[in-house]
């Protein structure tokens, strides 16, 4: 079945607006699709009408400046939206395509144009605006509580560096005092006995006397030498903080620290047994390690109890990510109460021992102070005690 | 009025400190006799021991407060329970070579001393102590 | 430094000719406007085009709110163009908004230019008292309403999401290869910058020969607007061609050329 199109009448009832026009705009055209969206009559219109007349001012400038400029250079322009103004002055939004009909020459003679009602999609579109203004609102106050939170979180670590701080210039000010407390008894108590020693030298006569003085003088200066070492010593272990961490296998210094005692380990006869197997090894520098373990164990063949096999057991343990070393024997023990709190000083000592100096604990903890960790005792009088030294966090372990 | 010379105890850890105090002590005729402790505890068991004769309880103690085993303040906490057993006034002093304030607040707020002394114990010190309790 | 500005303002030199012709276009185009008028210059003059920042096929990048707030902004990126091109006694032709601009540089280096070719300039778009400018302050804001809704309608609510899906790349080039197409951000501040400036204390202080191009119908800048110009710069000269629009070398071509050619003879 054919069919003959009449082209006059589609154009007529063409489901959309159509309209010609000459290049100064003056429309000499439409169809009856537009005149119902403009709702005026075709007399209204047809040269008597431009096409920027049915536009607002502000559309007129974007028609001039940007719809006939691509239009010219292009020879169409297309989905261009521009509101319409009807008869009755309201608006109907339009969307429109043109296309330069151009003659032999190539000048510009007409322009077609159809035109689309878009108010169902504009109303969408208005929505859609809406929305996205909504947003960009939404998202402006989500940056600025970012920033907020930013800024917080800069003021939360500023607070925590100073905590920080704060916690080593305390650690720094106890170690201070302790150093203080350190020079008024182990340095300044010799120092006044070599003057008195001095002042009965000189006054004394008697070569013997004399010479009895002087043999006390140099037990003195012994004395102050030791004392002045163990305090460089301990001074050296806070300023290295910087001292290397290697990986180090508990059982290979326990092992060392076996073979230097072993001539006390002999006397002692005692019974010494390990089980590193929870945390074998640890980051941390060796030479600390050597230093705690030598101490540890130094002190519990010299604390032995002699009424019993002394008993000494050194093990390792993995609590909430920290490794803990422990060392626990069967000696003697530290009445805690009385001593508890002298314990880690330098020069205290709490047993009438030949070889009590009163060095070694004040000396691991320093070790054990300067790398975060913390040494805790527990002791029962003639029962034994037992060191629990958290040595570093496991996650520090990398 | 005491006409007699007093009985000196020395509790002090260090034996040259010993030495030094017996001998100023000594060289002056300052003491009746003296007695030594190297410790608080070995102080305390002397005193706990002669508490029934006045004899050999020294009148005057000068003790050191950094000691190991039992130190001054250890020994001062222990001693009121024991001084009530001593039928005799006995003056305290603490010797120490600490200059820091907190120690000599301390020693002021303890009831049994008699008086802080700053080491080294000298002559004109110890005369001092001596001569204010009213011995001679 | 010449190659950062040549890419910034997208800069196009062609032509055999020693004589240097600068073309800046205006508002809502670029540098394509002037495809039409160009041919006709190239066996004399060294032809320059540019696009102005924000426009066309400039670096968005160097669009910079603050200096672009201002016409100033734009007539300093002339000097610097010259400068670097090493441009002397330079025929400027402005379009519309670049007329003015042409005017601001002028005023800034007297020197530079050694003669100024405005087409359908306007000093100020919004009426003042006595003075016509053709537009209410309401009918700006319709501008950028249109701005919004057409950039809503085919950009706006999709460019981004074109210009950012790499998966469909040949979307962004069909939007780049369009003619005066613009980010629709610095097209609205363009848009403001450019209708709501007031220039016309400046026309008195140009000593620049000039030459006034007017349609006789133009909505933007109406032939009233051009004799105002006319009568406040000094050494000028007003053709007002018999064209419609506010782009005469657009719709007349033939017109404007032969007004240009014989000024410049």
């Amino acid at each position: 079945m054919s069919h003959t199109i009449d082209y006059k009448e589609l154009c007529s009832i063409f489901p959309s607006g159509y309209f010609c026009s000459q290049p100064d705009g003056t429309i000499i055209d439409v169809n009856q699709k537009f005149l119902e969206l403009i709702s005026y009559t075709r007399e209204e219109v047809v040269y008597k009408k431009k096409f920027t007349d049915l536009l607002s001012k502000g559309g007129e400038i974007y028609f001039e400046t940007v719809y006939s400029s691509i239009l010219k250079l292009s020879g169409k322009v297309e989905e261009i939206n521009f509101d319409f103004i009807k008869k009755n002055g309201t608006k109907i939004p339009v969307l429109i395509n043109s296309v330069e009909v151009k003659d032999i020459e190539g000048h510009h003679v007409l322009t077609y144009t159809s035109v689309f009602n878009i108010s169902q999609r504009k109303r969408y579109e208005q929505e859609l605006l809406i929305a996205k203004r909504k947003a960009k609102n939404l998202s402006d106050d989500l940056m600025q509580a970012n920033k907020v939170l930013i800024s917080n979180s800069e003021l939360i670590i500023k607070q925590k560096l100073q905590l920080e701080l704060n916690n080593h210039l305390e650690h720094k000010n106890r170690q201070l005092s302790s150093f203080a407390h350190i020079a008024s008894h182990n340095l300044r108590a010799p120092v006044s006995n070599l003057i008195s020693l001095n002042d009965f030298y000189n006054e004394s006569s008697d070569l013997e006397d004399k010479a009895m003085l002087f043999t006390k003088i140099e037990i003195v200066i012994g004395h102050l030498n030791e004392t002045l070492n163990e305090l460089i010593d301990s001074v050296k272990i806070q300023e290295d903080i910087n001292i290397t961490h290697e990986p180090t296998l508990f059982k290979t210094v326990f092992n060392k620290t076996l073979e230097i005692l072993e001539v006390q380990l002999l006397d002692s006869k005692a019974l010494v047994t390990s089980n590193f197997s929870e945390a074998p090894k640890i980051e941390y520098p060796k030479l600390y390690l050597e230093s705690i373990m030598l101490n540890l164990l130094s002190n519990s063949i010299r604390y032995r109890s002699l009424d019993r096999i002394p008993k000494i057991h050194f093990y390792t343990e993995i609590n909430s990510n920290e490794i803990t070393l422990i060392a626990t024997d069967n000696g003697l023990g530290i009445n805690l109460k009385k001593h508890g709190h002298r314990l880690f000083g330098l020069g205290n000592t709490f047993h009438r021992h030949p070889d009590s100096k009163g060095v070694g604990l004040y000396m691991i903890k320093t070790q054990i102070d300067v790398l975060g960790g913390c040494i805790a005792v527990e002791s029962e009088v003639d029962k034994g005690t037992t060191f629990k030294i958290i040595l570093k966090k496991v996650s520090d372990d990398k | 009025m005491i006409s007699k010379r007093p009985l000196i105890a020395i509790i002090d850890d260090d034996d040259i400190q010993h030495y030094l105090l017996t001998r100023i002590i000594d060289g002056h005729n300052l003491a009746e006799s003296i007695l030594t402790f190297l410790d608080g505890e070995k102080a305390l068991q002397f005193l706990a021991d002669n508490s029934s004769t006045n004899e050999n309880i020294p009148d005057i103690i000068f003790l050191d407060n950094n000691m190991p085993i039992m130190d001054g303040w250890q020994f001062l906490e222990e001693y009121p329970s024991l001084e009530c057993k001593i039928k005799k006034k006995v003056h305290i002093f603490m010797a120490s070579s600490s200059v820091n304030p907190e120690d000599i607040e301390r020693a002021r707020n303890i009831n049994q001393i008699s008086g802080y002394i700053e080491k080294p114990i000298t002559l004109d010190k110890l005369k001092g102590v001596i001569d204010d309790l009213g011995f001679f | 430094m010449l190659k950062t500005i040549l890419a910034r303002n997208y800069i196009n030199i062609h032509g055999d000719g020693s004589k240097v012709i600068l073309f800046v276009h205006g508002y809502g185009c670029d540098q394509h406007m002037w495809r039409f008028i160009t041919p006709y210059f190239k066996d004399d003059y060294k032809i320059v085009l540019i696009d102005l920042v924000g426009s066309g096929k400039s670096d968005e990048k160097a669009y910079d709110f603050d200096k672009y707030g201002s016409l100033e902004g734009y007539a300093d990126d002339i000097l610097e163009i010259c400068e670097v091109l090493d441009l002397k006694d330079v025929i400027f032709v402005g379009h519309s908004v670049s007329a003015i601009i042409g005017l601001l540089t002028a005023l800034k280096r007297p020197s530079l230019f050694k003669k100024l070719i405005m087409i359908g300039p306007s000093p100020r778009y919004i009426n003042d008292d006595e003075y016509f400018g053709g537009f209410s302050q309401e009918d700006i804001d319709e501008l950028l309403e249109t701005l919004d809704a057409n950039f809503l309608g085919w950009s706006s609510a999709m460019a981004p999401v074109i210009m950012g899906n790499a998966d469909r790349p040949e979307l962004a080039e069909e939007l780049e290869h369009s003619f005066c197409q613009n980010n629709p951000e610095i097209a609205r501040h363009f848009a403001k910058v450019t209708f709501l400036g007031d220039n016309r204390s400046d026309l008195d202080k140009l000593r620049t020969e000039t030459l006034i191009i007017q349609s006789k119908s133009d909505a933007i800048a109406s032939l009233k607007i051009g004799q105002y110009v006319h009568a406040h710069i000094a050494e000028s000269k007003l053709v007002v061609l018999d064209s419609t629009g506010h782009c005469p070398h657009l719709s007349a071509p033939d017109q404007t050329i032969e007004a240009m050619k014989h000024y410049l003879k």
